[in-house]
């Protein structure tokens, strides 16, 4: 397992390396108005996303942890809930939405439906409880002879990136490019993060049997 | 000036040829500058250059007689070696007369072509020929243009304003041939800032070089324009997205495209959904876990996380000194819980990025602010790999100053 992670880490060096020059040379050709894909290779921002993952985790927990602080007795019940594990993905795309430093769309339109929710939940809080939250109306069913399929596959697209729905094919294809290096990011840090967490809590069940 | 080209003219081959010659180097500011259509005939080079711009401009003194006739079977409108190098039209009687009428023209231009390529660029309006010569290749031009191309190109040179762009100047039925549309792209837009002297600022527009064969009215340009934005962002998915290099075709891989980003929110998904069963009680015994496993040398559980560091070499610390030390306090006060897990994790985070160790001795210098029990868990750590227990202070301080970065 060392030999290839270290494999794979080199590869991913080169590969970042060749990215960010490539990134480079792209970036100058387009301006450098809008982030460039390359800059969620670098280390920094891959620790700076662990970092406010981790918070965000920790604030996950803490927040689902005390009302059902009763119950927690064993992990599983707290934990295995779809409810916690969408809160902690919701959690982690807004850590990346917001490591993104809000030059693209799709941050934007995280943080954006983020805030939403959380003003729509506190005025239904201050009113009436129970309030369903806000949906926009879907588009009405009921199409004519298919578009062609380039549009076709735009619009999947630009229902797939937060945010991106009615964005020109250009900057559909320019935001995906970003929102694809940013969920690799996602991906990489929550996969070391995981690791990092099941070891620990593996010894920590291996070492809670000898109490110290 | 018209007069003296008219006392050129009247004078005889060679006194035009010079007052052309006079007349011509400054004919880029003149006209470049103030994109005066020459078909008017406006004279636009008034100078008296004199003999230096002879010397200047050419050599060859051929060059003046055949620059002439090419002038002669441009037609009036182009005024004759105006085409060429943007002058005015010099009593085209008179050059008509002296000079024959347009049935030279082919046999003239290709011989006038190559020194009519080498007077244009000592005008230093440089220009692309337009047959398959390609983007930016103008200082070549002179050595290998085309004739048919350069005929056409010195038709359109009169049109040197950049907003001109419908008003091809009607061509001369002989000479001209093939792709008209290119060259006046050609004219029109100089490239994006590729003459030696970029005389003509550049206005609102988007420069766009147009190739051979290729339609020029403002819709298809700025379809093409569109187009190469299009592919630009394209290339860039395509080294996104893995496996994209064998689909060719947008369709093809926009379907690639949206199955990639699909997996990978599945696979967010799963992981969130891994980390939220995560123990929750680890976040609170997270120091003391850390330290037990530490503290047992060579544990088999964990040895998974050494094995990580073990794979990975320390990365140069690069803006790492002062903004750790004065993190390093805080840090460890307000955060013990955190800290060991932000060590552990960026070790997990240092196997996908394996850097060059190049800054040991300044970690060794940092790790003197340590405190007691993470020096121990370097000790540890020291028995495993030398160079990872070292560099196991620099990425604590990384993440640290990843916390500040955070923060402003």
């Amino acid at each position: 397992m060392a030999s290839t992670s270290s494999s794979a880490a080199v590869v991913e060096e080169r590969e970042s390396g060749r990215k960010r020059k490539r990134g480079g040379a792209t970036g100058e050709s387009e301006g450098a108005e809008e982030a460039q894909p390359s800059k969620w290779r670098t280390r920094r921002v891959h620790e700076i996303y662990s970092s406010k993952l981790l918070d965000a985790i920790r604030l996950v927990r803490s927040g689902s942890g005390s009302p059902a602080s009763a119950a927690a007795g064993t992990a599983a019940a707290a934990a295995a809930d779809p409810q916690s594990s969408r809160a902690v993905r919701e959690a982690a795309d807004r850590a990346l939405a917001v490591s993104a430093r809000g030059r693209t769309h799709w941050s934007r339109a995280i943080l954006a439906s983020h805030h939403r929710r959380l003003q729509a939940a506190r005025r239904a809080r201050l009113r009436e409880p129970a309030s369903p939250p806000l949906r926009h109306p879907t588009s009405p069913p009921g199409k004519g002879p298919k578009a062609p399929a380039l549009a076709r596959k735009a619009k999947v697209l630009g229902r797939l990136v937060p945010g991106c729905r009615k964005l020109p094919f250009p900057a559909l294809l320019a935001e995906a490019s970003d929102y694809i290096a940013a969920l690799e990011m996602q991906v990489r840090a929550m996969t070391a993060l995981a690791e990092v967490l099941s070891t620990v809590s593996a010894s920590s069940s291996g070492t809670s049997s000898s109490p110290a | 000036m018209e007069g003296r080209a008219g006392g050129g003219g009247g004078g005889g081959g060679g006194d035009y040829i010079s007052s052309l010659l006079n007349s011509s180097p400054r004919l880029d500011f003149g006209l470049l500058a103030g994109g005066v259509p020459v078909m008017d005939g406006v004279v636009a080079a008034g100078a008296d250059a004199g003999g230096d711009c002879l010397d200047k401009l050419c050599g060859d003194p051929g060059f003046a007689e055949r620059a002439a006739r090419l002038s002669s079977f441009n037609g009036q409108r182009y005024a004759g070696a105006a085409g060429l190098f943007e002058m005015p039209p010099p009593a085209p009687a008179a050059s008509n007369g002296d000079f024959g009428c347009g049935g030279v023209g082919s046999r003239e231009a290709s011989s006038v072509s190559d020194p009519a390529s080498t007077m244009k660029d000592a005008i230093a309006k440089k220009r692309k020929a337009p047959g398959g010569k390609g983007k930016g290749k103008e200082p070549s031009l002179s050595t290998s243009c085309q004739v048919g191309e350069e005929k056409e190109s010195d038709a359109k040179r009169c049109k040197t304003g950049e907003g001109e762009k419908k008003e091809s100047p009607v061509k001369p039925k002989a000479e001209l041939a093939g792709s008209d549309s290119s060259v006046e792209d050609g004219v029109q837009k100089q490239g994006k800032g590729k003459n030696a002297k970029p005389v003509e600022p550049p206005k609102d527009y988007v420069h766009v070089r147009a190739r051979r064969g290729q339609a020029t009215d403002s819709h298809s340009l700025a379809e093409r324009v569109r187009r190469e934005r299009i592919s630009q962002r394209m290339k860039v998915l395509q080294d996104l997205v893995p496996g994209c290099n064998k689909v060719i075709g947008k369709a093809l891989m926009l379907d690639e495209i949206i199955n990639y980003v699909q997996s990978l929110q599945r696979q967010v998904e799963f992981l969130s959904m891994k980390l939220a069963t995560v123990n929750p009680l680890d976040f609170s015994n997270l120091p003391t876990l850390l330290y037990k496993d530490m503290y047992q040398a060579c544990g088999p559980s964990a040895s998974p996380v050494f094995s990580l560091e073990s794979s990975n070499s320390a990365f140069p610390f690069s803006e790492q000194g002062d903004v750790f030390q004065s993190f390093v306090p805080n840090t460890m006060e307000n955060q013990c819980t955190l800290n060991q897990l932000d060590l552990a994790l960026s070790q997990a985070t240092n196997a996908q990025y394996a850097f060059q160790d190049g800054t040991a001795n300044t970690n060794l210098q940092q790790r003197n602010f340590w405190e007691d029990d993470l020096q121990s868990v370097f000790h540890i750590e020291n028995g495993q790999s030398q160079e990872n227990g070292v560099s196991a202070p620099s990425f604590h301080g990384q993440l640290q100053a990843g916390h500040m970065k955070m923060e402003f």
